[in-house]
């Protein structure tokens, strides 16, 4: 089974860790990095300041409810980046809201995933994400 | 208006005695000396002229003057009406995620408790957690309940051609296993397709066909027809069930949000159905009214304009 690198960006610490037990429960040891904020995790990405050494991840978990910059302001610069428009982005959002899911597949996002309310469900949802982005589709090759 | 003909009536009254009366005066005045005679019925004119215009243009200016503060009270109004309303689409965001947020967190947290902690709680912390979850849930509900109900109007789409057929169609195939379980069975002729906003439609028939299938008896096959009327400037439209009624004394009470006239054990739900079906009926100029015998039925009446 393949492993990947993760980058969650996700402010609310309480998503974070629901993220992590999610994928903790396929068993699979990934490795996940988590930015606090839209800022952040530009600077993760593009490997500025306290970053310069993070490694590009394999797979981008991103919300659009960020503080300083908003998910879909991030989706734009990755997308807009040579650097950084081959990583797989998916949103993962409470917004089930259409024009949320319009804007974000405009700037070429790679899934909309709406957060289900459930616990069991978002468990669902997350190791379906994993199954099928990190498990079967081949992912680009990060120099 | 009561006014305007007490001032037309004024007006008119002492407009023609002073016709006559002065008349009478000149006369008396000048005689035969048809010089004066004249001059007089001229300055006569002229005084009566100046008398009703001045008349007129206080009648107008006053009017005006409650006109423009009327005017200026709707304007004052109107902005008022378009604030509450940007309120409350505020209000609806802010229920769809800054409170489901965190009540998310609440239910998913207490599950993980509950799931991963099961071996180490006793009987006692597994009824609360699940009171506690429970509360969520139900809190959820509401929060999305009313959150479609605060959307309802807002029609975003153009109005439709709409299959009721069809839309009858969907309700059996979303609700196939409530429907098999209950033996329940759809009778309707031949049903109108109308021109209409879909969502809202839709809303109206999915409710009423919902509430025919869960309020019904025990151990009877549900019986529900539906039934068009052609009214020339609109559709009546019937829904009956054989379910188990609903007393007189409570037909007002079924279209007022998260009201319910059952325990949660009984009956599920939030109480929201009505509410949202009278307001859809409502927005779209239509009436719904109710005719019941408790243990032998129930038939919603409706109208949608054409």
């Amino acid at each position: 089974m393949k492993t990947a690198h993760i980058l969650l960006v996700e402010d609310n610490p309480g998503d974070v860790l629901l993220t992590i037990e999610a994928l903790k429960e396929r068993k699979f040891i990934h490795k996940m990095s988590v930015a606090k904020n839209g800022v952040e995790a530009l600077d993760f990405l593009f490997k500025r300041g306290e970053f310069k050494d993070a490694q590009t991840p394999d797979l981008i978990l991103l919300d659009i409810n960020l503080p300083l910059k908003n998910g879909h302001e991030v989706l734009e610069e990755i997308k807009a980046s040579d650097a950084t428009k081959k990583i797989p982005v998916i949103i993962l959002s409470t917004s089930s809201n259409k024009i949320d899911i319009d804007k974000a597949y405009e700037t070429h996002v790679n899934g909309f995933v709406t957060k289900p309310l459930d616990i069991g469900e978002f468990i669902l949802a997350i190791s379906k994400i994993e199954e099928f982005w990190i498990q079967l589709v081949k992912l680009p090759v990060n120099e | 208006m009561k006014s305007v003909y007490k001032i037309t009536g004024i007006y008119l009254t002492v407009a023609l005695l002073w016709i006559f009366i002065s008349d009478e005066v000149a006369l008396w005045m000048f005689g035969d000396d048809v010089m004066n005679l004249k001059t007089a019925q001229t300055y006569k004119g002229i005084l009566f002229v100046t008398i009703t215009a001045l008349m007129l243009f206080f009648l107008l200016r006053k009017h005006y003057k409650t006109l423009n503060g009327k005017i200026s009270q709707l304007e004052d109004i109107n902005k008022k009406l378009e604030n509450s309303n940007k309120e409350l689409e505020q209000f609806a965001y802010i229920a769809s995620h800054d409170l489901q947020e965190p009540l998310r967190m609440v239910s998913s947290f207490l599950s993980q408790l509950e799931n991963k902690y099961r071996d180490k709680l006793d009987q006692k912390a597994h009824q609360y957690i699940y009171f506690a979850v429970d509360g969520a849930h139900r809190m959820r509900q509401i929060i999305m309940d009313l959150l479609n109900y605060s959307r309802i109007g807002q029609f975003n789409n153009s109005k439709e051609p709409i299959a009721i057929e069809d839309v009858i169609r969907d309700f059996c195939n979303t609700h196939r296993e409530a429907i098999e379980k209950k033996q329940a069975q759809f009778v309707f002729d031949k049903l109108p397709v109308i021109n209409n906003y879909k969502t809202s439609v839709t809303q109206i028939f999915h409710n009423l066909l919902d509430n025919a299938l869960k309020y019904s008896k025990e151990d009877t096959p549900v019986l529900i027809s539906i039934q068009a009327d052609d009214k020339d400037t609109h559709w009546q439209f019937s829904i009956t069930d054989n379910g188990i009624g609903i007393s007189e004394k409570a037909f007002d009470e079924i279209f007022v949000i998260f009201r319910r006239l059952h325990d949660k054990d009984s009956y599920s739900g939030t109480g929201i159905g009505l509410a949202i079906v009278k307001k859809n009926i409502e927005k779209l100029k239509g009436t719904i009214w109710v005719e019941s015998k408790i243990n032998h039925g129930t038939t919603f009446s409706f109208t949608l304009k054409k």
